[in-house]
């Protein structure tokens, strides 16, 4: 498994991999809100687990600083690797204003279905995208809401890489200016029992076969960027077939 | 003149020509132009000896080549090598880990869930072959019985990651191995393990292991019948409406309902007819691939004879399939039309990036890619010389990869002070080395067929994959080369106390620049497959 690269419109792109900080280079570093900072493994990589268990501590959620890079009033792509524990319902992403208005927002709903609301609409996809399903192995979550014609935008879902379902939302945001996003819940109720890893936003709309290279990069083999002056045991390995070959001195 | 006998007519006396002694005439016989004495009745003349070389059968036993005495003290055994190669598999292995840190001199394993398949399967590659070395007269094999212990070991964490749910007839991923964490089986795992199987099971005789190599034949056979038999099916179409059977092995299937697979056929792929045919040797022909058609996965039923199989991936890789960018039929891997691999239609694949059906490159699609991966090429090559030994499509190839020439963009600059060339990778790319990491095949520019270097890296594994064929091909070059591998570099040989004192050898760091430096660093790659 890999961290997703910053590509091009990259606004936040946090990695999960025991830290919170924003590894786009725009600063937008998580901090906590509420809970502690509690990781566990995703497969080969780390993730931020939204809802701990009790016996280690209480909700958790994330607040990110506020910034105008979140409003987010337009075309937009977000992608993470997921591994879904709980069904209840649970928040991914929230954008809303300082006094807590809804601007967007991302969940699985008491249906156990994916769902997305913002100021027009708060409905599940459809069709619908099981949730409980998704339950118990890795999978790379994309949202996209791209243009369709002026005014009006299509919300789909992506899992895996394969796009599931999408409507139609046909109000554009108003921006605020001072919006914040906050993750893995919506004040005390709603928290994400879930484990996030990296997770990307792109403000822009991605096509459908970036998404589901991306998906790829992130669940297929792993091209690690570790470096360093290493010993290569395969390739060693590799190569003693040489030491056998005539002539020998 | 002798008074003692009376005189005979005719019974003259005369010299012997052998022995010099005077004898009667009468007492003498004759041997083509000599006078032989009775005393010297057998002697042979020269004439008999040449009649009788003339006469004489082939020696029977052929001479050792190279026959020479052992040396007591430092037998030529590489030895030393073969212990750095021990050491470094046994803190690697163990930990599951591909590279070993030694940038501070201590060899620290680097774990990566990715890296224990293709590091366990290498290494009992490695300890069979070493197992069934033979050494000189009178030298001490200190190595066999370990060899067993650490086989059995790597080929048990293998077992482990094996998928044996169900049976053949309900399980379309029964016999592949998936590494812990990931969603995606990739085919090269599986080969390489079930060559590993298999050897565990020819050197220790456990049953299980001839189970498991079985199984991973059938999970093979699934991945190459996706085209005939899969439900979500290879196509010759982009929109994925007509089947297209290539007889390739696919690189990768998604772990989920619907046996989803990349569609994509690299070279490397051919490390499977490698295996296939050991298993053949082992255990005979068999019907491998699932048996049923399995909901979901397969339309129809996939199985089939092993040698047919076989039969059908080596014809994939001779005659290669119709290329949609090019308009012909074609095969990359060829020296006219090399490439990555062939990334096959439909155009939207699910879970995996989108096909153009046609033969892609290392870095891009088939209409601007240049650039081939040369451990791909070795992989295929040494697949396909242990199978068929050296045929035309070996030699060929091998001939094309040796005549790659330097890139100048890859060479050390005038004036690169020592210190400078021991921190970079630069230097003169020779073929007859070993070959470049990256090959560029097509110019950037043009797209005309270019035969340079596009890394500045030998790879050493590559090496070791085309050792076979290159110690019989190219015999003074290969000694060369290895021992090139072989001897000790200075890191950082610039004089400078603060630099320390390490030594690597090239093969224990896998690549090495082209002018034999070791103190470069690069981007760590984990796990088998690769993004097409």
């Amino acid at each position: 498994m890999n961290v997703l690269p910053n590509v091009a419109n990259t606004v936040a792109n946090w990695t999960f991999q025991n830290t919170l900080a924003d590894s786009s280079g725009n600063g937008l570093n998580w901090t906590v809100e509420n809970g502690g900072e509690h990781y566990t493994t995703i497969g080969s990589l780390v993730g931020f687990q939204g809802q701990t268990p009790p016996s280690v501590g209480p909700f958790n959620d994330l607040l990110a600083p506020s910034s105008s890079l979140l409003r987010f009033v337009g075309e937009f792509t977000i992608e993470c690797l997921c591994l879904g524990i709980g069904t209840t319902v649970g928040t991914f992403l929230q954008c809303e204003t300082p006094g807590g208005a809804v601007l967007w927002a991302l969940y699985h709903d008491t249906g156990n279905r994916m769902a997305y609301a913002d100021t027009h609409v708060n409905t599940f996809l459809s069709p619908p995208i099981d949730w409980t399903a998704l339950c118990g192995a890795p999978f790379v979550l994309g949202f996209r809401r791209r243009l369709l014609s002026p005014g009006v935008y299509r919300v789909e879902c992506f899992v895996n890489g394969v796009k599931q379902s999408g409507f139609l939302d046909t109000t554009t945001n108003v921006a605020v200016g001072t919006e914040r996003l906050r993750a893995f819940g919506y004040v005390v109720s709603a928290n994400l029992n879930s484990v996030i890893g990296t997770m990307r936003f792109v403000a822009a709309a991605l096509p459908d076969p970036v998404i589901a290279r991306d998906s790829y990069y992130v669940l297929g083999p792993a091209v690690s960027t570790d470096t360093g002056i290493v010993y290569d045991a395969v390739a060693a390995a590799q190569f003693a077939t040489a030491l056998r070959q005539s002539p020998r001195s | 003149m002798n008074t003692l006998q009376s005189y005979t007519p005719y019974a003259y006396r005369r010299v012997c020509d052998i022995c010099g002694v005077l004898h009667t005439i009468t007492d003498m016989f004759r041997k083509g132009p000599y006078t032989i004495c009775s005393d010297h009745v057998g002697e042979r003349i020269n004439e008999e000896l040449d009649r009788g070389n003339a006469a004489q059968r082939p020696f029977r036993v052929l001479p050792v080549p190279n026959a020479k005495p052992d040396d007591p003290i430092a037998p030529d055994v590489f030895e030393a090598e073969e212990s750095t190669t021990w050491a470094l598999l046994d803190v690697a292995r163990p930990a599951g880990a591909r590279y070993a840190q030694v940038a501070s001199g201590m060899v620290t394993a680097l774990p990566n869930a990715n890296d224990v398949i293709p590091v366990n399967a290498w290494a009992c590659r490695h300890y069979y072959e070493l197992a069934l070395l033979t050494y000189p007269t009178g030298h001490q094999n200190l190595w066999t019985a370990q060899c067993l212990v650490r086989l059995r070991t790597a080929a048990d964490v293998l077992l482990a990651r094996q998928s044996t749910t169900g049976t053949r007839a309900t399980n379309s991923y029964y016999g592949g191995l998936l590494a812990t964490g990931s969603s995606y089986y990739f085919s090269e795992n599986t080969s390489t393990s079930g060559l590993a199987f298999l050897y565990a099971y020819r050197l220790l005789g456990d049953i299980k292991y001839l189970a498991a190599a079985r199984a991973c034949a059938n999970f093979l056979r699934n991945l190459q019948a996706i085209g005939s038999n899969g439900v979500n099916f290879t196509s010759s179409d982009a929109a994925g409406l007509a089947r297209l059977y290539t007889g390739g092995i696919t690189n990768a299937a998604f772990n989920g309902a619907g046996f989803f697979s990349d569609h994509a056929f690299y070279p490397s792929s051919l490390l499977a007819l490698q295996f296939w045919n050991e298993l053949k040797l082992t255990d005979g022909d068999q019907v491998i691939g699932a048996t049923a058609a399995i909901a979901g996965d397969f339309s129809t039923i996939p199985s089939a004879l092993l040698s047919t199989c076989m039969g059908d991936l080596q014809t994939f890789w001779e005659e290669g399939v119709f290329d949609a960018t090019y308009l012909d039929v074609r095969t990359g891997l060829s020296a006219s039309t090399p490439s990555e691999c062939f990334n096959a239609y439909p155009q939207s694949k699910s879970n995996f990036p989108p096909g153009d059906g046609s033969w892609d490159y290392q870095d891009g699609f088939a209409g601007a890619g240049t650039t081939i991966t040369a451990l791909n090429f070795a992989k295929a090559l040494s697949a396909l010389y242990a199978v068929d030994g050296l045929s035309d499509q070996v030699t060929t190839l091998d001939d094309y990869l040796q005549g790659f020439t330097s890139n100048s963009t890859y060479e050390t600059a005038d004036d690169t002070s020592p210190r400078d060339l021991a921190r970079a990778t630069t230097g003169t790319y020779d073929p007859s080395v070993s070959l470049a990491k990256y090959l560029l095949v097509r110019d950037p520019t043009t797209l005309a067929a270019t035969k340079l270097n596009a890394s500045s890296l030998y790879d050493w594994g590559a090496f070791g994959l085309m050792a076979p064929i290159w110690s019989r091909r190219r015999t003074l070059a290969f000694k060369r080369a290895r021992a090139a591998a072989c001897q000790d570099r200075r890191r950082l040989d610039d004089g400078l106390p603060s630099d320390g004192f390490w030594d690597d050898r090239g093969f224990q760091r896998g690549r090495q620049g082209l002018t034999w430096q070791t103190a470069f660093t690069e981007t760590l790659e984990h796990g088998a497959g690769a993004l097409p």
